[in-house]
């Protein structure tokens, strides 16, 4: 748990809002765990790290309790308080305990507490006149949760096949020394000139060779489908991850000798991406309706 | 009891403690000598090169005469001058060409700060301006501009956006002349500071103006209009001496057309996770797929208040108001400015092209998040009255400043100990410039042995009287016919006289490609090379002055002016 919260804050702290590859994981490798864990107890303990520059150590020791104990009746509670008041903040904050909810746990694990949700709903709503109007605010709520959330579930629900086999995989490559991460040609070794290597950026690799055509060519980090290569920025097919090649990211330079430039970074998938815009527009309507019902009212 | 009095009316105004807070942010330039960035020692440089001419007695200088290897550089003709003066005046007080930039630096953002804030004070009331005044000083982007880019003529124009408003807010509510040449002035002062924060700042501008001529009373409405059509000729004919050449000679005579084909903005667009959150970093523009090395997050707070106010433009059942109107436009200026910065927009770049490219980064549309949500956090404040107006205001604000901290930083100093005065004036070789604004007809990359020298022929007894910028002066004897090579870039505006006469340049010759070249007949000659105007900017010089006379006229003779006196004011 240590090594995954401090992986996340270091993609976190580089700019990566949603992290999903642990850059140090596996000896330097890479790890696309980070996709299928719940994320609300890393963006907390990264969160805490900033703030106090604790150690993760001393943070996992903090956050040692089930969260979902503190959340899931604070839920419950705005959900009855909703039933009465129908205040846009109760919503907001209920939206908001909901999301913590469902980022603190496996997807596989929704099924319990929306299934008590919903029962919880039926029975609040049976109890009012306007059935209709409060079902819909729960409805609303529903949603807006599940899209809030959709950056996380929805790629460890579509991708969660191919993270298992992934981490299948890794388990059998015989990887014993730390990745030096750098770039080594497989075929015309002597041949290839590495004439510049741009600075060490974080999941961007930039490479400026002089090779011969169709080089066979070795990044030494583990091969999943968000990584991909561009020679002079244009795609290039990557070998499918094998015990031969050591799952790492293998491919083939272009038919054409000479002067490229080489990048290998570490891109969304269209899952991925769809998640995340899902997410940012429903964090921008979240936002958006708060304005609304504020300023309707003061103005 | 009056040192007590100002003490007191001191700390319990306002502004006295927006300025700490954006002295605070200052701190790490007050130290000697010059952090690492991506444009402070070229900005060092043309500012020891500008004052060098300056104090030649050039006015307006064009001419950087020690720069390029001593052979000389238009890059001065090219670029904004203001921050240039203000830097020259401080190197005139006795600081260093170093400190004197850091000065700019420092001075032009706390001036932003307290111009910001009295002006948004006078239009909308004090919670408003303070809110507005953080949003705008502590935008990340100003310190990328600082402290990573060090870009001083970006940074030195947030100093005179607000002046521009305030002025044109004064002029819009009293319609008298002094305003509106005070506009002018603000306008011309912006111009003069960055060719394209002006660019930028024109849209949300022209929103202002729209909002101004709705909320302004109807008597006043038709001369605020003719104001306003003659406020941006009168600004633009005040600065010709600035942009002709610019537009004219900068794409007839340097590398400028290819140098901003556009390549490189389509090549640094950035990501939109990247607007949201990026982290503090020093290295350079986004590339293809690179993500930028310095933050190019707008800010949550930022972020927040164009959200929110998003929510505010959906009442339906409201009457819709000049406020509406203007945040209606500031949130399409907002948006609009994200989408070109994205790579989605890139279809559209071709429409777009005659802007964005001189723009170079996609990142540099930063300013006009920057420029919109100030506004719309002032605006946004002003709707909202007592306990829930504060709130409001210290808990936006409060995130807003907390969430900068760790940006108030430079890299580790230059240790380089030979950033004298003596350094920039005599043995920086460069141009300032990334080469856009070369000459297009050579490269210089050493220096010359001698400022004078013979192709053919033979000369004797060089004697070099002065070596200013924009005058050499020397005498020879020439045994033979000689072609006489002469140190100096060629560039339209230098003219030989041999003797008194004006003689042909040649500055195509295949050895000395770019190098001024003339031929002499045998015999003892004066020599004088002379950097003029060209007509186009004899033209321009004189429009510029012309204007400004008269806009000095204007302001004397004001209260005689019968055009304003019909208005009734409240």
């Amino acid at each position: 748990m240590i090594s995954y919260m401090e992986a996340f804050y270091q993609t976190l702290s580089k700019g990566y809002l949603f992290p999903r590859w642990a850059s140090e994981l596996n000896n330097g490798y890479g790890s696309s765990i980070l996709i299928l864990l719940p994320p609300l107890r890393n963006y907390l303990g990264a969160s805490i790290h900033w703030l106090c520059q604790i150690s993760f150590q001393t943070i996992t020791k903090i956050l040692f309790f089930n969260l979902n104990l503190i959340i899931f009746p604070l839920c419950l509670w705005l959900f009855y308080k909703l039933k009465h008041k129908a205040k846009y903040w109760f919503f907001l904050l209920a939206v908001f305990f909901f999301t913590a909810l469902i980022l603190n746990n496996y997807p596989a694990d929704y099924f319990y507490f929306v299934f008590s949700f919903f029962s919880f709903f039926l029975w609040l709503t049976q109890q009012v006149k306007r059935k209709l109007k409060l079902a819909l605010t729960y409805l609303a709520l529903f949603i807006s949760a599940f899209s809030l959330t959709a950056f996380y579930w929805l790629p460890a629900t579509l991708e969660a096949k191919e993270i298992k086999s992934f981490l299948n995989n890794i388990k059998q490559s015989p990887i014993t020394k730390p990745s030096p991460k750098v770039l080594t040609a497989l075929t015309n070794t002597e041949k290839v000139e590495f004439i510049y290597q741009h600075r060490p950026p974080f999941l961007w690799y930039g490479y400026e060779l002089n090779l011969p055509a169709n080089t066979r060519l070795q990044f030494h980090v583990f091969n999943y489908s968000g990584w991909q290569v561009f020679f002079d920025s244009q795609p290039v097919v990557l070998e499918k991850p094998d015990q031969e090649n050591k799952n790492l990211i293998t491919f083939t330079s272009p038919p054409t000798a000479g002067y490229h430039f080489l990048e290998i970074v570490f891109e969304k998938t269209k899952v991925q991406a769809l998640a995340d815009t899902i997410t940012f527009i429903t964090l921008g309507l979240l936002i958006s309706y708060a304005g609304y019902v504020y300023f309707q009212k003061r103005v | 009891m009056l040192a007590m009095s100002i003490f007191k009316s001191v700390f319990k105004s306002t502004i006295f403690y927006i300025f700490i807070l954006n002295l605070l942010v200052l701190k790490p330039l007050f130290k000697t000598g010059v952090w690492l960035s991506s444009d402070l020692i070229a900005h060092i440089a043309r500012l020891a090169s500008f004052y060098q001419s300056l104090a030649e007695g050039n006015l307006i200088p064009r001419w950087g005469g020690n720069l390029n290897f001593g052979y000389g550089h238009p890059v001065l003709l090219f670029s904004y001058p203001l921050p240039n003066y203000f830097g020259s005046f401080f190197h005139f007080l006795g600081f260093s060409f170093n400190e004197s930039v850091k000065l700019v630096f420092i001075f032009s953002y706390l001036l932003a700060g307290v111009f910001t804030y009295l002006w948004l004070k006078d239009w909308l009331g004090k919670y408003p301006a303070i809110l507005g005044t953080i949003l705008y000083q502590f935008a990340p982007y100003r310190f990328v501009n600082i402290y990573v880019r060090a870009a001083l003529g970006e940074h030195f124009a947030f100093l005179f956006i607000p002046l521009v408003f305030w002025s044109v807010y004064k002029f819009s509510q009293k319609i008298k002349i002094k305003y509106w040449v005070y506009s002018v002035f603000s306008l011309a002062a912006l111009i003069l500071s960055h060719n394209g924060v002006i660019v930028y700042t024109l849209p949300v501008l022209f929103a202002y103006f729209v909002f101004l001529f709705f909320t302004s009373s109807k008597s006043k409405r038709k001369k605020y209009l003719t104001g306003i059509i003659f406020y941006f000729f009168a600004g633009m004919c005040l600065t010709t001496f600035f942009w002709v050449p610019l537009l004219v000679e900068a794409e007839l005579y340097t590398n400028s057309l290819k140098f901003f084909s556009g390549n490189s903005y389509c090549q640094t667009y950035l990501s939109f996770d990247r607007l949201v959150f990026s982290p503090w970093g020093y290295g350079g523009t986004a590339t293809r797929h690179e993500p930028a090395g310095h933050t190019t997050m707008i800010g949550f707070v930022h972020w927040l208040v164009s959200l929110l106010a998003l929510g505010y433009l959906f009442k339906w059942k409201r009457k819709i108001n000049p406020y509406w109107i203007f945040i209606f436009l500031l949130i399409i200026i907002f948006f609009l400015s994200l989408f070109f910065m994205l790579r989605i927009s890139n279809f559209l770049f071709p429409l777009f092209a005659f802007i964005f490219r001189y723009a170079e980064y996609a990142s540099r549309l930063l300013t006009l998040p920057i420029l919109t949500t100030f506004l719309i956090g002032a605006l946004l404040t002003n709707f909202l009255k007592g306990r829930k107006q504060r709130f409001f205001v210290l808990f936006l604000s409060f995130w807003a400043v907390i969430l900068t901290t760790s940006f108030w930083q430079t890299v580790p100093w230059d240790k380089r100990r030979d950033y004298t005065d003596s350094y920039w004036l005599h043995y920086y070789t460069g141009t300032t410039d990334t080469g856009g604004y070369n000459p297009v007809w050579g490269y210089f990359s050493a220096p010359s042995t001698t400022k004078v020298l013979a192709n053919k022929g033979e000369i004797t007894n060089i004697n070099i009287k002065k070596w200013h910028s924009t005058l050499h002066e020397y005498s020879f004897k020439a045994i033979t016919k000689a072609r006489i090579v002469e140190s100096t870039a060629y560039f339209p505006g230098w003219r030989v006289y041999v003797d008194g006469q004006k003689i042909p340049i040649n500055f195509q010759e295949k050895d000395f490609p770019g190098t001024i070249i003339y031929n002499v007949s045998p015999g003892e000659h004066k020599v004088k090379t002379i950097f003029g105007p060209t007509r186009l900017r004899l033209g321009a010089d004189i429009v510029s002055l012309i204007t400004f006379v008269l806009l000095l006229i204007l302001l004397i003779f004001s209260k005689k002016l019968r055009w304003f006196k019909n208005i009734k004011h409240k």
